[in-house]
């Protein structure tokens, strides 16, 4: 089966979490023939990951940092040069404007109606085609519409000048993935509800692709979070989350199945319209072989906790050291082992600082970037998560597999994933944190019962033979060659 | 509801608020919600099926804990004009230098006062066609240069570089053939100068492209530095070779030649540390040794020249033809009968006169460089105070900016050029001029400033990205100062050359501001469009 595979932002050019997701599928499902569209915001990327043979395209999409989008897409520069020529505000007056208004309509309004959002991105991408995006997106005929869209809406017509501008600055921005042309594929598989999906839906809408989703985090969530630190106007605010929304809506309309990868996330889904029967959960998988309990050396038995973390804000690393606070007061001989980078310096800062505070720089150790995370999980007597705000982590996964008891705040698909296998905790609550730790450092039985718990759960339920099986399975039902 | 279950309500809207004061919507505040830490669970305990039916209420109930933010005003930059002013004087730094040396010293790396016309000649059009071969890649190259490094995409940005210095090269190394073969051929220059003409010509042309980072990043320091080096390395040689007896000529062209050839190393040397060597982090000492600094791609792949090429096409014409314009007069003159034994000789009479009067332009860009600095911050505090469906204070603010500038420039202009023509005996008389090199200078001040006017047209129109028709009208401008020229030399007489240089200037402001007036009435479109 030949498979359109969409990414945004990952794989194969950014490390992490979904993109070692959407590695081991490719790999793990070599009878199919993968091409890959992968949105990057910036072409200030490489392919980090060696491409298996079975992915016989890439394409690029950069949506900043280019003044064409024929600098990253194929095609002739006699092509190129014929929509220049064809591109008149005529044309755009007569072919896209008709299709860009139904576009700004709907996605003001969060796409009440998907199939005309669908149709009218098909329109322009039709139109862009035969004629020329930078001309048409720069011309005089499209800012004139843009501006009497604003007008008749009570809200959007308050917005300055500034904030008008690269509002449609941006949209036309995102506007770019309408000029990629979709191999014709026997299915569309996204790896997110958000722009990238829209090449799914236009090869559904050319050829007929069915189209699969998958979402690890929920886009729109995480968009919403998002927009939560932009400096944004309450109108460009309120544009943005509409949007977002119904680029999720549209993606959601146009998949015949969605793939989430914990009953946590559908809950969101289902709130935008989808029903039951679209919604099959296919939690990610862990490689029980790497992650296993070992023994390591620098471990100590008894005191030791272990996080495999990022240091930033969704992570709550400062949680965490707050815990160890309360930690110590009762338990001076407890240290703690935080494995990961820090991508924020200033967060970082902070959480040096109130490590510094609460006196606690014998305690807690931060050791970076760890490429053995299997043995950083062995060093610990059991493993924390501090989070706000998770999908369905490998972190967890892993830690799991490693057999150690884990304590962890209830966030996202936390809870399906951990099931009694460990100890559940408010987010935000250093000291319930801080309670779940000791409980368990108090009760060394009750460690080894939770870590034996949690690694036979994740060998029964997240192995990684079940996930490439959920989706071959997937694939077979949805594809076209089934 | 009851009293108990709104107490806990606003105390949820309470804690949601210290993380978003204004959740505009239920999704907005579902995410503040779960955020920190609200269940379906949780939202049912407090009498709602879920934590979106939560979030509904939780986003009315939030008006009564939400502020709005005090505003705080950014402390607005004025820099100092003078400052300024000094900036928009060093863009010409290398001009400067090299015109304080030709007075000072007698020559500077292209020119030298006193020479033989046939060596004036060959030396002249290799400067010419060195300048104009390879402005159009200059000014090509400087903007995607900043466009990549204002990205901090450092492997596009050498690859434009890479690229630019290659084509530079290949149109430098055909106009040095084809150069040479005119110039013997049909001009009738001996050999020996023909090749001084093609070696002028490369050395100049070179050094324009391996300078480019230093004009696009301004590194005026780096600029003075290694025009100062050329210059001693210059006046050194020349002197010791006059002091071993070496014939005048020879060594004022010997001491250009290994002049320009250091200018050349220098300028290389700056183009590798600026584009091509690695820089290398200081690790901050504040910084935490866990903090992970993202690793930069360096295997970044490129975009597709020629679609680059073709979007920068404005670009290579504007600096190609900026050069093409300023020396159509010039050469025309070299046509005038009785100037020497060639085909075309070079004029110092009409150079003089016109080479004097440009060097207005020096004060004027400096006058014009501070309202231009600060356009961009303008733009957008004005464009803060519109609202897009009602951008008319915007438009009037624009208008009122290009007339600012325009008065600025055509007051600073009509003075300067107001001093140099009371002065234009004395300062003709200094570069060795005679009373008809005065006379050119005079009519020549006026195309200069209605040139000014043109400038400064085109730097604002390249603000708003419009340097498309500057481009053209610089191709008209140039057709018009080649044709005016030569119909005014043969009609009127040689000295009516620079009639022609004053209509195409004229031609050049007239158009320019009716583009820019245009422009104007819709500065909303012209501003979203500037993209």
């Amino acid at each position: 089966m030949r498979v359109l595979f969409l990414v945004s932002g990952v794989y194969p050019h950014y490390m992490g979490g979904v993109s070692t997701w959407a590695d081991q599928l490719i790999r793990g499902l070599p009878e199919h023939e993968f091409h890959i569209v992968s949105v990057v915001s910036n072409p200030h990327v490489e392919v980090r990951y060696p491409l298996p043979e079975n992915v016989r395209g890439l394409t690029t999409v950069p949506l900043w940092g280019t003044e064409r989008p024929e600098e990253y897409l194929p095609g002739s520069f006699r092509r190129t040069m014929s929509r220049v020529g064809h591109t008149t505000d005529r044309a755009v007056r007569q072919g896209f404007l008709s299709a860009f208004e139904v576009f700004f309509r709907e996605t003001k309004q969060g796409a009440p109606h998907p199939e005309r959002l669908g149709e009218a991105a098909y329109s322009i991408h039709m139109f862009l085609r035969d004629h020329d995006f930078l001309a048409t997106v720069r011309s005089r005929v499209l800012w004139d519409a843009f501006r009497g869209l604003l007008a008749e809406d009570p809200l959007l017509s308050t917005l300055d000048l500034y904030e008008g501008v690269n509002l449609l600055r941006t949209l036309v921005r995102y506007l770019r993935i309408l000029a990629v042309r979709p191999p014709e594929t026997d299915l569309a598989h996204s790896a997110i509800a958000s722009v990238a999906g829209l090449v799914g839906v236009l090869a559904n809408l050319e050829y007929g692709t069915p189209n699969l989703l998958t979402e690890h985090g929920i886009y729109i969530r995480e968009r919403l979070l998002d927009l939560l630190n932009q400096p944004l106007s309450e109108p460009a605010k309120v544009f943005w989350q509409n949007f977002h929304t119904s680029l999720a809506r549209l993606n959601y309309h146009y998949a015949e199945r969605i793939l989430p990868v914990c009953s946590f996330n559908s809950r969101w889904e289902a709130h935008l319209g989808v029903t039951e029967d679209k919604v099959q959960v296919v939690p990610n998988g862990v490689d029980g072989a790497r992650f296993r309990p070992m023994e390591v050396a620098g471990a100590e038995n008894g005191g030791t906790i272990v996080a495999v973390i990022r240091v930033d804000r969704l992570k709550d690393t400062m949680n965490l050291i707050q815990a160890m606070g309360h930690v110590n007061a009762s338990r001076p001989d407890v240290r703690c082992l935080i494995f990961g980078p820090a991508s924020d310096a200033d967060y970082a800062r902070l959480c040096i600082r109130e490590r510094a505070v609460l006196g606690l720089e014998s305690w807690i150790e931060f050791r970076g970037f760890t490429r053995e995370p299997e043995v950083a999980y062995n060093l610990g007597d059991l493993v924390v998560m501090s989070s706000i705000s998770e999908g369905f982590p490998f972190a967890l996964l892993e830690g799991m597999a490693s057999g150690k008891a884990i304590v962890a705040t209830d966030v996202g698909g936390v809870a399906e994933a951990l099931g009694d296998a460990g100890l559940l905790v408010p987010p935000r609550q250093p000291k319930a944190l801080a309670d779940g730790i000791l409980r368990l450092l108090a009760d060394p039985a009750l460690r080894e019962d939770l870590g034996r718990r949690a690694r036979d759960r994740a060998l029964v339920r997240y192995d990684m033979g079940n996930f490439v099986s959920a989706y071959r399975g997937a694939y077979a039902d949805v594809g076209r060659a089934s | 509801m009851s009293a108990p279950d709104l107490l806990a309500l606003d105390e949820v809207a309470r804690t949601a608020t210290e993380i978003e004061p204004r959740p505009s919507g239920r999704l907005e505040a579902a995410v503040v919600l779960e955020t920190i830490g609200y269940r379906d669970e949780d939202a049912r305990a407090l009498g709602f099926p879920d934590v979106f039916g939560l979030a509904d209420s939780v986003k009315e109930a939030s008006s009564l804990y939400s502020w709005d933010e005090p505003f705080v005003e950014a402390p607005s930059r004025r820099e100092q004009g003078l400052t300024l002013y000094l900036v928009g004087m060093f863009y010409n730094i290398g001009w400067i230098v090299m015109l304080i040396a030709l007075f000072m010293g007698g020559q500077s790396l292209w020119a030298a006062a006193n020479m033989p016309v046939a060596v004036s000649t060959a030396i002249g059009l290799g400067v010419v066609l060195g300048l104009a071969s390879t402005g159009g890649v200059q000014q090509f190259a400087a903007w995607k240069l900043i466009y990549y490094r204002s990205q901090g995409n450092v492997p596009l940005a050498r690859f434009v570089m890479r690229r630019s210095l290659l084509w530079g090269s290949v149109v430098l190394g055909g106009m040095a053939v084809l150069a040479g073969v005119l110039e013997v051929a049909v001009i009738g220059l001996p050999a020996p100068l023909a090749i001084l003409s093609v070696a002028f010509l490369l050395l100049i042309g070179a050094y324009r492209l391996a300078m480019t980072p230093v004009f696009a990043l301004k590194k005026f320091v780096a600029l003075i530095a290694v025009s100062a080096l050329a210059l001693a390395s210059m006046f050194t040689a020349s002197r010791l070779l006059g002091a071993a007896g070496v014939d005048r000529v020879a060594a004022v062209v010997i001491s250009q030649i290994l002049g320009l050839a250091v200018l050349l190393c220098a300028s290389l040397a700056l183009l590798w540390s600026l584009v091509f060597t690695d820089t290398k982090e200081v690790p901050n000492p504040e910084e935490p040794p866990f903090y992970a600094r993202r690793e930069l791609p360096k295997n970044v792949r490129p975009p597709e020249f020629w679609t680059l090429a073709y979007e920068g096409t404005p670009y290579l014409v504007y600096g190609t033809m900026y050069f093409v314009f300023l020396f159509g007069d010039r050469l025309v003159s070299w046509f005038a009968p009785g100037l020497g034994p060639l085909a075309l000789n070079y004029n110092s009479t009409y150079q003089i006169g016109v080479d004097l009067a440009l060097l207005l332009l020096v004060p004027i860009t400096a006058v014009k460089f501070p309202l231009i600095y600060r356009l961009a911050d303008y733009l957008e505090a004005n464009s803060r105070a519109s609202t897009v469906v009602r951008p008319q204070a915007f438009t009037q603010s624009v208008a009122r900016f290009h007339n600012g500038l325009l008065v600025r420039v055509l007051v600073a202009a009509g003075t300067f050029a107001a001093f140099a023509y009371l002065g234009a005996d004395g300062i003709v008389r200094i570069a060795g001029g005679d009373a008809q090199s005065a006379s050119i200078f005079r009519f020549a001040l006026v195309g200069v400033v209605l040139f000014s006017v043109f400038l400064a047209n085109s730097v604002f129109a390249m603000a708003f990205r419009r340097i498309r028709v500057m481009a053209v009208l610089l191709v008209v401008a140039a057709t018009l100062n080649y044709a005016l020229g030569v119909l005014l030399a043969r009609t009127v007489g040689p000295d009516a050359i620079v009639l022609g240089f004053i209509l195409s200037a004229l031609f050049l402001a007239g158009a320019s501001s009716g583009y820019i007036l245009r422009l104007r009435t819709s500065a909303d479109f012209a501003y979203y469009s500037a993209f």
